[in-house]
């Protein structure tokens, strides 16, 4: 039951990365369609003035556009998203008890949201290295905004996977809050 | 591993802080926390620049290419020969236009895409957005006939492939290639 719940969590924020991209679509494809109209203008056989030059053109067909909701950049982004939304959530969770003697936690809600920010933060970085491998190179120096992201959001993974090694130590909080911290601007940059 | 905490949040803090200030350079530091995508490079809509560029060839937006770039074309004389074409403009949309493309050159801008292309010019200022090593580099695994096919003709033609490339969308999820399909 509790790994469906996780299920439904991650579907819960690739939804709305979705309605966020819908709506972005939304208003760029308006701009499009308007910018389409003028080139189509331009494009008819007709002859056009523009104060300086005179061009014929000839009417041109443009591909068919549609946007595509599942693609390798955008499982990329779903993971790394839901990865923060996982690392979100398991803030919010309740910590599970610690026995004082084995030093031991009850599995819990937290740990599993853990777990899965842990398992979508490898799986962007995976989907990262896969599909973006020709966007990063360390000859570009530290600032190409590529590399920030790849160095970030890759230490954001490794703070994921040292929180849930140290758990339940106190200090493991600070591990998975650096992690989530890395991880976020990772994305911003790349946003 | 409790003393760990305080200075792994102060890492924290310090990281966001660095890497925030190279992102907000541009346009302030509070802007770098606002949802606007900056992955593309700044789409412009300037009433002349579209009649006056736009009307011939593909608008390019002025964060494609460094300052130094679109002062050489720009320049009056430079005009009179544009690739072969007499582009010759008065002097008050010239310098209309001038001050537009500067002001939004990639080398101003905290566009990603802008400071990819940045990255990879090294100090030259090409005349050709088709001579940035970015941009070649990008392109170069499409082969020659879906680029020199009537329907595209060069690569100069980003309209013809990048399906958004009026809102400054480059994206390889938004390319189309005409007898080709996605990429």
């Amino acid at each position: 039951m509790r790994y469906w719940m996780i299920v439904v969590l991650s579907l819960c924020g690739t939804t709305q990365a979705v309605a966020q991209d819908e709506l972005t679509t939304a208003s760029l494809w308006g701009d499009y369609s308007l910018n389409n109209r003028a080139t189509l203008y331009l494009a008819s056989a007709e002859t056009v003035d523009t104060g300086h030059a005179t061009i014929t053109t000839t009417k041109v067909e443009s591909p068919v556009y549609e946007e595509r909701y599942f693609t390798a950049n955008k499982v990329h982004q779903y993971l790394g998203i839901g990865s923060i939304l996982a690392a979100g959530a398991t803030v919010l969770a309740p910590k599970p008890a610690v026995d004082p003697v084995t030093n031991e936690a009850e599995s819990s809600t937290h740990e599993t949201l853990a777990k899965t920010a842990t398992a979508l933060g490898i799986g962007a970085v995976i989907t990262g290295l896969l599909f973006h491998w020709d966007d990063f190179n360390l000859s570009d120096g530290v600032k190409d905004p590529d590399n920030l992201h790849v160095m970030l959001t890759t230490a954001g993974t490794l703070g994921y996977l040292a929180a849930i090694s140290a758990a339940p130590d106190s200090g493991h909080a600070g591990l998975g809050g650096v992690g989530a911290i890395a991880m976020a601007i990772g994305i911003k940059m790349n946003w | 591993m409790k003393r760990a905490t305080p200075l792994l949040t102060l890492a924290a803090i310090l990281m966001v802080g660095v890497v925030s200030t190279g992102q907000a350079a541009e346009s302030g530091f509070f802007s770098y926390f606002s949802l606007e995508r900056k992955k593309e490079v700044m789409a412009i809509n300037d009433a002349t620049y579209n009649k006056e560029c736009g009307a011939c060839h593909f608008a390019y937006q002025p964060g494609l290419l460094p300052e130094g770039s679109w002062r050489k074309l720009m320049d009056a004389q430079a005009l009179s020969d544009h690739f072969g074409e007499n582009a010759e403009l008065d002097e008050q949309t010239r310098s209309h236009i001038l001050t537009l493309l500067v002001a939004n050159s990639a080398d101003k801008s905290n566009r990603k895409r802008s400071k990819k292309i940045m990255g990879s010019l090294n100090g030259a200022t090409p005349l050709r957005i088709t001579e940035v090593a970015y941009i070649k580099n990008r392109h170069e695994e499409i082969p020659a006939k879906l680029i020199t096919q009537p329907k595209v003709k060069s690569l100069s033609q980003c309209n013809k492939c990048h399906m958004k490339a009026d809102s400054g969308s480059f994206d390889d999820d938004t390319v189309v290639i005409p007898e080709h399909g996605t990429w």
